[in-house]
């Protein structure tokens, strides 16, 4: 008998396990996950291509404050038996409430319900509400009041869907409400990397002691990159021509170091710049020169330079040079085959020029 | 409805193109298929991965560019015979990336933390990548699910860009692309360095942390940072915030599977880091409890490459050395000097 009895616990015990291995390890509905995609009913009216289809007329009107109106009317008369759980619905019902009175505020403070005052409206009317917490399982407002994670042991699944369905549309719905406002704030973003990409990447270029030194001299932020920069100490290769006369024109290669300089950008989305710097020459023939030098746009540079050619520690008594300065990396990119085959037609005098006076 | 969206952000090193997170995709799918959730489903079915690229910017256009301009006048200068040619011979191989570790490690932490120009430049590019990837999936799918993955330097480049993503007020308008308006899922952080490397917003102020919906001060709903206890990246002003509540949460690894225990593919090959992230991508069904508790408990300390090492014991050993030099408060020269130590520690033992 004892035998007997132990087997029927035994048996009992063993049916209460299987039991609870199926509640426990059996998966719950798709409804309640995070990332399934076949749990929506498609032709379902509350499934959001159905609600925007509803509401397209409103969508295109901008009457917004009738659509989160109704949607949250809707709820109230949903078909979904929520008995016993009304508490759960309530907080649900308090969301929607809430979407309708923030948008009606914001709506009255900013005068009018207009597709123009959208940026307006956004300002005083935060759309994040009915983003969904999926990190852990699906919960609805996460960190309010009114928080709703979709737990099996918390509600069905008609009611789970119910959520759900509404839930996702409303989301969807502001989405589409903030359109606009994204594509200005796209657009923002665009023009603000074009900009510094035309200061850094399209601009006059800047050694590491430049770029240290512009970086804490000049004032910009990530929108707006600065509108002018500070040539110092920079280095380039240029070409020297004599103006002593038209007949003896010589041009020859130098090492140009524009000492202390300025650029400035302008334009649309600083396109463009000039700036001006002094400069000092140095070749192997006649010694340094002194002088300055005008930038414009990207690649060349127009200057003059003086070099005391006759050693009488006067560098303005002598002649003048025009000076064309190139701004190495940009030329090198886009021309240097070019540039090579230009400087050697200019060095074809290079020979002859020492002692270009 | 659309995919999940995982924004991968490198750290330092070369990776100019989008192909840099091969291996870490690949690690990534490979870690999931150890889970019966994944035999029915691919991640890659359910994840969208978009790699973030911003290296080109500090090799190509800064570095590159200064190689470039530095020969031009060496050559010049030897040419003809001037005083001083090699003065910039310093900056004639920043351009190269083979076994250049100064140039091509080193170079991208200082450009990032004390060019503020090139700083600003990296954060834009960043921030445009990520928005045009959130606007793509709403216009496509009228909703964007989007998390963040980023590694060493990438955690600090993506914490500053976040914030700004987050809170400017873009040509004056509204942004639709802050916190009471939209969120990241999770941000995941490996060896994080936005503390060491912050400027402004500190890492500690930003809106990069977690909170719940309409909170203007977080951008996400859930914060996971993982450290190696050996590594010493993450080590000095270590990323370790108070009450930022149970959806932040810390996790610090100790396997050595590899020398190069700071690498992106190490860290997620350990369950402890890719469980979470997998759980938080796709939800707790994921990677059942049981899976987890199976696999975090067969998975080995020592393993890979390092499982018969005799010489593991030096290797911890000598690693602790850059860290102890490092301390908590480095300076910049301090830092730069046990980065570099780090990787010569750990190319001696490869």
């Amino acid at each position: 008998m004892k035998l007997l009895n132990s087997a029927r616990i035994s048996l009992y015990l063993i049916v209460l396990l299987i039991l609870v291995n199926i509640n426990v390890f059996g998966l719950p509905p798709s409804v309640y996950l995070s990332e399934e995609d076949d749990w929506e009913d498609h032709n379902d009216f509350r499934y959001q291509e159905q609600v925007i289809k509803k509401y397209e007329n409103e969508i295109g009107n901008f009457e917004w404050g009738e659509i989160f109106k109704d949607l949250a009317d809707d709820f109230k008369k949903t078909n979904v038996d929520w008995n016993g759980k009304l508490g759960i619905k309530e907080k649900f019902q308090n969301e929607l409430d809430a979407l309708v009175n923030d948008y009606t505020k914001a709506v009255e403070k900013v005068g009018i319900e207009s597709r123009d005052s959208v940026d307006q409206i956004l300002k005083k009317f935060p759309t994040g509400r009915f983003q969904a917490n999926t990190t852990n399982g699906i919960i609805y407002f996460y960190g309010s009041p009114n928080e709703i994670k979709l737990d099996t042991n918390e509600i069905n699944e008609e009611q789970a869907k119910d959520l759900r369905y509404r839930a996702e549309t409303v989301n969807r719905l502001l989405n589409i409400f903030k359109d606009e406002g994204r594509q200005m704030t796209l657009n923002a973003i665009l023009k603000a990397e074009t900009k510094w990409k035309n200061y850094l990447e399209n601009g006059f270029s800047q050694y590491p002691w430049e770029s240290f030194v512009n970086s804490y001299i000049t004032s910009f932020d990530i929108e707006n990159p600065p509108g002018h920069q500070w040539v110092i100490f920079h280095p380039e290769l240029g070409v020297e021509v004599s103006t002593e006369g038209i007949k003896q024109l010589k041009a020859k290669e130098v090492l140009a170091i524009e000492l202390l300089g300025w650029v400035k950008y302008y334009g649309e989305d600083l396109r463009n710049f000039w700036g001006i710097s002094g400069i000092t020459t140095i070749r192997d023939d006649i010694g340094i020169g002194i002088g300055g030098i005008l930038h414009f746009g990207t690649y060349f540079n127009l200057g003059v330079t003086w070099h005391d050619i006759d050693n009488d520690d006067n560098f303005f008594n002598d002649d003048l040079f025009v000076t064309f300065g190139i701004d190495l990396f940009k030329f090198a990119k886009s021309t240097s085959s070019k540039f090579e085959e230009k400087v050697s037609e200019l060095g074809s005098e290079k020979n002859t020029s020492t002692g270009a006076k | 409805m659309s995919k999940n969206v995982l924004f991968l952000v490198h750290g330092m090193g070369v990776h100019q193109e989008k192909k840099w997170a091969d291996s870490v995709i690949e690690k990534l799918k490979d870690s999931s298929k150890k889970y019966s959730y994944f035999k029915e489903s691919k991640l890659e079915d359910k994840v969208k991965f978009v790699p973030i690229v911003y290296d080109n910017i500090i090799s190509s256009n800064v570095l590159n560019k200064w190689q470039e301009d530095a020969n031009a006048i060496s050559d010049f200068a030897k040419e003809n015979g001037l005083e001083d040619n090699d003065a910039l011979n310093w900056l004639k191989n920043a351009g190269d990336t083979e076994k250049n570790f100064l140039w091509s490690h080193v170079a991208d932490v200082i450009i990032y933390r004390f060019f503020p120009i090139y700083r600003e430049r990296i954060r834009i590019d960043v921030v445009r990548q990520i928005a045009e990837e959130i606007d793509r999936q709403i216009s496509e799918s009228g909703e964007a699910r989007c998390s963040v993955l980023a590694h060493s330097l990438g955690t600090a480049v993506v914490h500053d860009s976040l914030h700004y993503l987050g809170t400017k007020e873009w040509g004056g308008s509204t942004n639709v692309f802050g916190p009471t308006h939209w969120r990241f899922k999770s941000i995941f952080m490996i060896a994080n360095t936005s503390r060491l490397l912050q400027t402004e917003p500190k890492a500690y102020n930003s809106i990069v942390k977690p909170g719940p919906n309409l909170d203007g001060g977080s951008y996400s709903f859930k914060y996971l940072n993982f450290r190696h206890e050996l590594d010493p990246v993450p080590f000095p002003r270590m990323f370790d915030p108070v009450g930022w509540g149970s959806d932040y949460q810390p996790i610090v690894v100790q396997h050595c599977w590899n020398w190069d225990i700071h690498g992106f593919e190490h860290y997620l090959d350990n369950p402890r880091v890719h469980i979470p992230i997998l759980r938080a991508l796709i939800g707790p069904l994921a990677v059942t409890d049981q899976e987890e508790v199976e696999v975090v408990h067969n998975y080995k300390r020592f393993g890979g490459k390092l499982e018969f090492m005799q010489n593991v014991r030096d290797f911890i050993k000598d690693l602790e050395v850059p860290k102890d030099e490092l301390g908590e408060e480095p300076s910049p020269s301090e830092l730069i000097k046990g980065f570099i130590k780090f990787y010569q520690i750990v190319n001696e033992y490869k």
